[in-house]
């Protein structure tokens, strides 16, 4: 089953700002609990529940296989292991995943990958007083992310979909 | 997505959700287990058959791994390449005289050494291209 993000998003998150503040929406994805990232809001496609999941040999244990989606199959990575751990072992059940578009560089034509989504994706206003630095916890938020935003206290990324999908990090 | 398109004899193997697609030339043809299969003191490589005919079994995972307890709906062998070890897989079928349309496999999932090249859709069932020679390096069977 396909949702829209809008279909899915239980809320709206202002930030309070001053008058000549400029904001931002932004899809924040709790990819494991208490931790956040974001993306921008024309590259979140869609949130598929439970899909076909095809194991593919060879593949880095982050990225779980291919997916079936609008005629076509996609990568589905999952974003804990590829940024804090890389379990070996069993997959983790796979509930909800976000479709997500990249573009490897202008002009070139639109694809698309998904990540896991274990908690509700919400949409949120982002404004440029809450620009801080990138966390510490994961050594390759500098290779994937392209700015940062504080939310609730933590340390937001914005990641770049081309660069999440675009190369494999092993 | 990237396709190209492959023409000839092919040969689908089953291995638990795992289908591969290779050339026919590479597969060699199909026996099945008779008796049973004793421990060869390896990990996941098991004996089968007696005298001139015995041989190693390996039972590929749905990851290309050397199962190390044999699953007992495996009951087809076929050796890849030139090697003398028997893969042993669900299910064999032989498509003769196709052309397929192969896509690119997703850069996200091509790991190092990895021993996939791409994958058809045959009617719904995703099988993945490969050759013996990459599977036998990816499992480090060191045979080629």
């Amino acid at each position: 089953m396909n949702m829209l993000i809008e279909d899915a998003a239980l809320e709206t998150t202002s930030v309070a700002c001053g008058a000549e503040e400029i904001h931002a929406q932004a899809r924040l994805l709790e990819y494991m609990q208490g931790r956040y990232v974001a993306f921008a809001p024309h590259v979140t496609v869609g949130l598929v529940h439970q899909p076909q999941l095809i194991s593919v040999p060879g593949a880095p244990n982050y990225a779980l296989g291919l997916i079936p989606w609008d005629g076509r199959y996609i990568p589905l990575i999952d974003l804990a292991s590829l940024l804090h751990t890389f379990p070996q072992g069993e997959i983790p059940a796979v509930d909800h995943v976000l479709v997500l578009a990249f573009q490897r560089a202008p002009g070139e034509p639109l694809e698309h990958g998904a990540v896991c989504a274990p908690y509700l994706v919400k949409t949120v206003e982002v404004t440029d007083s809450r620009q801080r630095a990138l966390p510490d916890d994961s050594h390759l938020w500098p290779l994937t992310a392209i700015s940062c935003f504080e939310f609730l206290g933590a340390a937001v990324p914005v990641l770049d979909t081309a660069l999440v999908f675009g190369q494999t990090y092993l | 997505m990237p396709t190209e398109t492959m023409r000839g004899n092919f040969v689908v193997l089953r291995a638990g959700p795992l289908h591969l697609i290779l050339p026919q030339a590479e597969v060699g043809a199909a026996e099945h287990i008779e008796g049973g299969l004793r421990p060869s003191g390896r990990p996941g490589v098991f004996g089968h058959g007696e005298g001139s005919l015995a041989c190693e079994v390996v039972a590929p995972s749905e990851r290309l791994e050397a199962l190390e307890a044999f699953p007992t709906d495996r009951f087809v062998l076929t050796r890849l390449g030139t090697g003398a070890t028997q893969f042993a897989w669900n299910e064999m079928k032989v498509l003769l005289d196709v052309s397929l349309d192969v896509r690119t496999l997703p850069e996200a999932l091509r790991g190092a050494g990895g021993p996939i090249e791409g994958f058809v859709d045959l009617q719904g069932t995703i099988a993945f291209r490969t050759d013996a020679q990459r599977i036998v390096s990816y499992m480090a069977l060191g045979e080629g």
